[in-house]
């Protein structure tokens, strides 16, 4: 694709001219044309795709510290049949959780998400998932970005970058996560893609974006844009300026998000019915459940990428000390992703929203170094799944070996994971690129490769 | 991936773009070089030996062939031995000789070898010269028609551009406006009343030289031309490591920035100092300063949770940063393979590598490692000789105490151990034995080291008092000498991947002959005094064009080159390129002054032309390259910040020094629980804490600096979350009371309160109109807060207008 240039909001010859058009109407019939002027040069605009894909919209949920793959999606006999055998001075462990075939698939899922099970035929499996790093920060980034040390921009961002906004009074790209991942805000970070691309995170609680509420009377808050409307108008008068026409635009863009943003959180008119699908209590303004309900009021309302996050850099899925963290840690993502799935099938959102699930790398199916009861890192096997738009469901993709060590086939390295993603959202990643420091830039650095299995 | 796998894990900077295009290169590139290099380069290269005689590193090496012959015929595959010994069809060659590659990786080379056995990886420099590798020029400055237009040189290259294409520029800013525009521009605050005043009334010919001359002058102007600095300098206060740990004494480094740019330290001078201060010598304050000066290579980014993780990493976010801050060169980009389009082979890169990884930086501490390490102390005596051997004496003393103390304690507590040991008739049995009864107990042991410690006591004392007044010491975040060495080529980018080992050096194609012939070799040391010599030198094609460029950009808003940190071919041209190479070489030739260079730039018609645009303007030069016209541009973060503590009345003017870190001995971060750390401020924002794994909440919501890599152009963005914080966040709120008890203080009379705000917010005072509308405004507001029951309606209704002043363009931008 052509190159961007790093600065959009330049003003070129026709958005001068539109801009001088705006200038001289006032009000909204004046930011009516300024739309059209952002049309040409707003970094928010789409790219053209290049190729039909159904995904609009991706939800991606991330599990912080490394989500046991063999006591959870990838099932291993061996390893229950020789727990405690010493191989390669490594003392196996079975996995703590019953492997069970589920739904007309038959896909294999452990008793540790009981619900999602039941969605098993929804879901598209990876079970050859391979990490770029062993070491937290490192993983989190690379699944992130692309990249493990070096900071690049996000996959959300990017693919903000490609969809470009869906609706200009909410953020493209939004994060909902209680609390930091590793690598804190670098894992939704725009770094060298224009700043309004970067997730803006969403923090589950009673003020979940900071800002929203005016600190003065309602009327207070309408005569001071009232006012400000005024003092802009004039300004702008005698000059010709899209900057500053957007500038002042973004006010009532800002009134937009005020406005839009409360509807978003406020979860009075949902059905006790869809409350019980994702185990929400009524009332409730924090808790994975709701962070699953917000993300589909979110994707509703067409933002492009939400990200949900369950943990954060502690306390989370890094089950060294003992696996039976996982219990819990379970229990509060299972019925929720399965609800969350369940409501976006029956109000149709599933068609063209791609839902994934991962974690930064997987654990080990051997004892870990120090604890009997725990397992270590492991970068060279996990799991990931996909469900909706443009996947393949019911299907398991790749295989580890008899114990989960290694991809036996179809190994999926990080970039061909971000290829694949890009290519549902329809993007070659090869062209999806960004101009920077001299060079085009892309998600997945020089590698990447679709992984056509998991397409439907 | 299996092929490609190492890469992948390494996580290796990408290649650029023409790669990704299909064609022979791409394919040799991406199908052939990669199995070459996992397969083969272990035994077939020079360094590893090689095999057979055959060398498959290069096209030459495949075609000479080895002991059995030319290894390839290009397009004949069945013809090639390669080919042959890849399908293992000949039982006395069979390579790879541990197992043979997959089916279709040897249809790849098949494929290869038809099409012609294409080898990409030459010196891939484009066609033809560009112009930043070119010397730079001499040029006269061109005869105009319209002399009235031009104040001096500078405007002259600027008109006869006009002329040529008909432009007529715009007509001069009013001074109000000027005022505001320089003050912002250079000291990153908006002008005080009473400095409007003074220009206003100001009827002398020189009175706009004289407002420059005192901005250039004033201590503000270093903060703000730091910020600027220490953006391309990638500073931050933490070391981005995946816990983020502090650097405690990175500050130094920033008001090192700020005080040499305050006194306009020449350009060559600081360049040499960030670079090689530390080999600079001079008096004990020079010493300080210049190594205090190499933060700038030792505030390189850290990765991972150990001691010097990812090295390769560190050395090359140092050659990245002198690459992209000082040379405008994308050096980066020649890590993996040879620069795509400027001229600069991976060996250079390597080259450059070597004198980065022969310089030791300090260890920021991780979580492995908590403490810091390696960090530079300078040692100064600063007593007379008395004091000095009177100092070692006591020190000697002292030394002498510690070994026998040493040796007591040791004893006391063998002693003890031997004693504890015995049973009570044993005991007794044994001061029987001893003839001593009263032995058998440590105490007497414990008395001597009691006694002794009570001798070394006085004797400590004065030595650490003597020490304490006559010893300096300086603890710094700084570079050092290491352990000379060249380095060896990481092939791919990987170092574990040894290519050939290449000298230290420059990169050719930016070392013309003067350079080569000024700059010695590297001999002795690390080879950063060199690198200073050559960066510094007056015929370096980039140096000084780069800088000039940059106070260009901060003045018009974009450079004359538009890409500010990219001269290299995919960067673009400049839109004057005379002008360029004649502020260059004034530059130069003023003793690399920056002061001098900005004086030189804003005296100029053109940084005086008002916004105002004709539509001629917007028909031939819709981007203003040809400056006929100013551009507006929003207040950066910092500046914007500022402004509005200004405004507020609680700016706090002190500089700022280090930041209130807890002590290192009791750092505890991890990855799982990494540094986050606000330390709220009313300093100037250059004085902010700012973090490399989280971006400060303000800074960051405005396009503030990226610490993470060197950065020389901001975003501009206008997003919802910025009109949402400047109108409801609470820390605007606060000002914005404050505002508005200042502005009901300034003056009795509504009128004098509103020119009062309107002259601090926009640098004017109100219209009548306006005078007449915000009085309705702020009284209407007034008995709506009255009736509500607020306890200051006045000031509610005043602090509503403040918010609305902060929010409004003619605040938020210079124009």
């Amino acid at each position: 694709m052509t190159p961007q240039s790093p600065r959009p909001s330049r003003t070129t010859r026709r958005s001068f001219l539109a801009g001088a058009a705006a200038s001289t109407l006032a009000g909204h019939a004046g930011a009516r044309t300024l739309e059209d002027l952002l049309g040409t040069t707003d970094p928010l605009a789409p790219r053209a795709p290049h190729h039909r894909a159904r995904a609009r919209r991706v939800i991606f949920v991330f599990l912080p510290g490394g989500l046991s793959h063999v006591d959870s999606f990838d099932p291993k006999p061996r390893l229950v049949a020789d727990h405690d055998k010493e191989v390669d001075g490594q003392r196996l462990m079975r996995p703590r959780w019953e492997f069970k075939p589920r739904g007309e698939s038959g896909m294999e899922i452990s008793e540790l998400f009981p619900h999602l099970a039941q969605r098993a035929d929804e879901l598209c499996m990876v079970r050859s998932m391979v990490a770029q790093h062993g070491n937290h920060a490192q993983a989190t980034r690379g699944m992130h970005t692309g990249s493990t040390a070096v900071v690049r921009p996000s996959l959300g961002a990017w693919v903000s970058y490609g969809l470009g906004s869906g609706n200009p009074n909410l953020p493209s790209f939004a994060v909902i996560a209680p609390k930091l991942p590793y690598a804190g805000e670098q894992v939704w970070g725009a770094d060298f893609l224009p700043a309004c691309h970067q997730g803006v995170r969403i923090v589950p609680g009673p003020t979940p974006l900071p800002n929203l509420a005016p600190r003065v009377g309602e009327e207070h808050a309408a005569r001071e844009l009232g006012l400000l409307e005024r003092l802009n108008r004039r300004h702008l008068a005698a000059r010709a300026s899209s900057d500053l026409e957007a500038r002042a635009r973004s006010f009532h863009l800002a009134e937009g998000m005020r406005r839009e943003a409360p509807e978003i959180f406020d979860l009075s008119r949902e059905s006790d019915a869809t409350l019980e699908l994702y185990g929400l209590k009524r009332g409730a303004t924090d808790g994975f459940a709701w962070q699953c309900l917000v993300a589909r009021r979110l994707i509703e309302r067409d933002v492009r990428f939400v990200e949900l996050i369950d943990v954060g850099s502690s306390n989370n899925w890094d089950a060294h000390g003992n696996m039976d963290t996982h219990k819990k840690l379970a229990r509060n993502i299972d019925r929720p992703l399965a609800g969350l799935l369940s409501d976006l099938r029956r109000r149709g959102l599933l068609e063209d929203t791609l839902v994934v699930c991962t974690t930064e790398f997987g654990r080990s199916p051997h004892r870990d170094k120090k604890n009997k009861n725990g397992r270590g890192h492991h970068p060279k096997a996990f799991s990931s799944w996909l469900a909706g738009a443009g996947v393949r469901a019911g299907h398991v993709h790749g295989a580890t070996d008899e114990y989960g060590y290694r991809p036996a086939e179809g190994a999926v390295g990080i970039h061909d994971f971000h290829a694949t993603l890009l290519h549902l959202c329809g993007f070659d990643h090869e062209r999806l690129t960004f101009r920077h420091a001299g060079r085009d830039f892309r998600l997945t650095d020089v590698e990447g490769e679709v992984v056509h299995g998991v397409l439907a | 991936m299996a092929a490609r796998s190492l890469s992948l894990l390494l996580g290796l900077l990408p290649l650029p773009g023409p790669l990704q295009e299909d064609g022979p290169a791409s394919f040799f590139e991406t199908r052939i070089l990669p199995v070459l290099e996992e397969r083969c380069f272990d035994c077939h290269t020079r360094d590893a030996g090689m095999a057979g005689d055959l060398l498959v590193d290069s096209l030459a090496g495949l075609l000479e062939g080895g002991e059995r012959g030319p290894a390839l015929v290009p397009g004949d595959p069945e013809a090639s031995l390669l080919l042959r010994a890849l399908r293992y069809e000949d039982p006395d060659v069979e390579m790879p000789p541990d197992e043979p590659l997959a089916p279709e990786v040897v249809d790849d080379f098949a494929e290869w070898i038809r099409t012609g056995a294409h080898w990409a990886a030459e010196p891939a420099a484009g066609d033809g010269p560009w112009w930043s590798f070119e010397p730079m020029a001499n040029p006269e400055p061109p005869p105009v028609q319209r002399g009235d237009l031009c104040d001096g040189d500078v405007d002259r290259f600027l008109q006869a551009r006009l002329e040529a294409v008909g432009l007529e520029p715009a007509p001069a800013a009013d001074r109000r406006t000027l005022l505001r525009r320089v003050t912002l521009d250079l000291t990153g605050l908006p002008p005080t009343a009473a400095e409007l005043d003074d220009f206003l009334a100001d009827g002398r010919e020189d009175a706009w030289e004289r407002v420059v001359d005192r901005l250039l002058a004033s201590p503000a102007y270093g903060e703000a031309a730091a910020r600027r600095w220490l953006d391309l300098a990638r500073y931050a206060d933490t070391a981005g490591d995946a816990s983020d740990y502090p650097i405690e004494d990175a500050w130094r480094y920033r008001n090192y920035v700020i005080e040499s740019l305050r006194a306009d330290k020449p350009y060559d001078r600081f360049l040499r100092e960030q670079v090689a201060g530390d080999l600079l010598g001079g008096t004990p304050e020079e010493r300080v300063e210049r190594t205090t000066a190499t933060g700038f290579l030792a505030l390189a980014r850290r990765y991972g949770v150990g001691r010097d993780q990812d090295r390769h990493l560190i050395v090359g976010d140092m050659i990245d940063t002198v690459g992209r801050a000082v040379l405008a060169e994308t050096l980066a980009c020649a890590r993996c393979h040879d620069h795509k389009v400027d001229p600069i082979r991976t060996e250079e890169y390597y080259a450059l590598y070597g004198i980065f990884a022969s310089t030791r930086v300090p260890f920021p501490g991780s979580e492995n490692e908590k403490a810091p390490e390696r960090l530079v102390v300078l040692e100064f005596d600063q007593g007379s000789p008395a004091e000095a051997r009177r100092r070692d004496e006591l020190a000697y003393l002292v030394g002498g105490f510690d070994r026998e103390l040493a040796r007591a304690k040791a004893g006391a507590e063998e002693a003890g151990a031997w004693l504890d040991a015995l049973s009570a008739a044993e005991r007794g049995a044994a001061a029987q034995l001893l003839g001593r009864p009263a032995q058998a107990s440590r105490e007497p042991l414990d008395a001597r080291v009691a006694a002794l410690e009570a001798r070394r006591a006085p004797i400590a004392k004065a030595h650490a008092e003597l020490d304490g007044r006559t010893m300096r010491r300086e603890r710094l975040f700084a570079a050092a000498e290491g352990k000379p060495k060249d380095s060896h080529v990481h092939r791919g980018g990987a170092p574990g991947r040894r290519g050939p080992v290449v000298p230290r050096g420059f990169p050719a194609a930016l070392t013309p002959p003067a350079v080569a012939r000024d700059v010695s070799a590297i001999e002795r040391g690390s080879g950063r005094r060199e690198l200073a010599d050559w960066l510094v030198h007056p015929e370096n094609p980039r140096t000084a064009r780069v800088l000039v460029n940059r106070i260009w950009q901060q003045h018009f808003g974009s450079g004359l080159v538009a890409t500010p940190s990219d001269f290299g071919r995919l960067g673009a041209a400049p839109s004057h390129p005379e002008l360029l190479d004649w502020l260059a070489r004034s530059f130069v030739a003023d003793g690399w002054s920056q002061k001098a260079l900005h004086r030189k730039i804003l005296l100029s018609q053109a940084y005086r032309r008002s916004w105002e645009t004709t539509a001629e303007m917007a028909e031939l030069d819709p981007e203003n390259r040809l400056l006929a016209r100013f551009s507006p541009r929003r207040l950066r973060a910092e500046e914007l910040r500022d402004a509005i503590l200004l405004l507020a009345d609680t700016l706090d003017r002190a500089p700022g020094g280090a930041h209130p870190f807890p002590p290192s001995s009791k750092w505890w971060w991890t990855q799982h629980r990494p540094v986050r750390a606000d330390y709220p401020t009313h300093k100037r924002s250059v004085y902010l804490m700012v973090q490399r794994l989280r971006r400060h909440p303000f800074l960051g919501l405005f396009d503030g600096p990226d610490t993470n890599a060197s950065w020389g152009a901001r975003g501009e963005t206008t997003v919802p979350a910025q009109a949402l914080w400047l109108r409801n966040s609470e820390w605007v709120h606060e000002r914005s009371r404050e505002m508005a008890r200042a502005w009901l203080g300034a003056a009795p009379d509504e009128a004098g309160r509103l020119d009062t705000a309107f002259l601090a917010a926009y640098g004017r005072p109100a219209s009548n109109a306006e005078r007449e509308e915000l009085a309705a405004w702020l009284e209407s507001e007034r008995k709506a807060y009255d009736v509500e029951g607020s306890e200051d309606p006045t000031l509610d209704a005043w602090a509503g207008l403040a918010r609305v002043l902060l929010a409004s363009n003619e605040f938020l931008y210079l124009s």
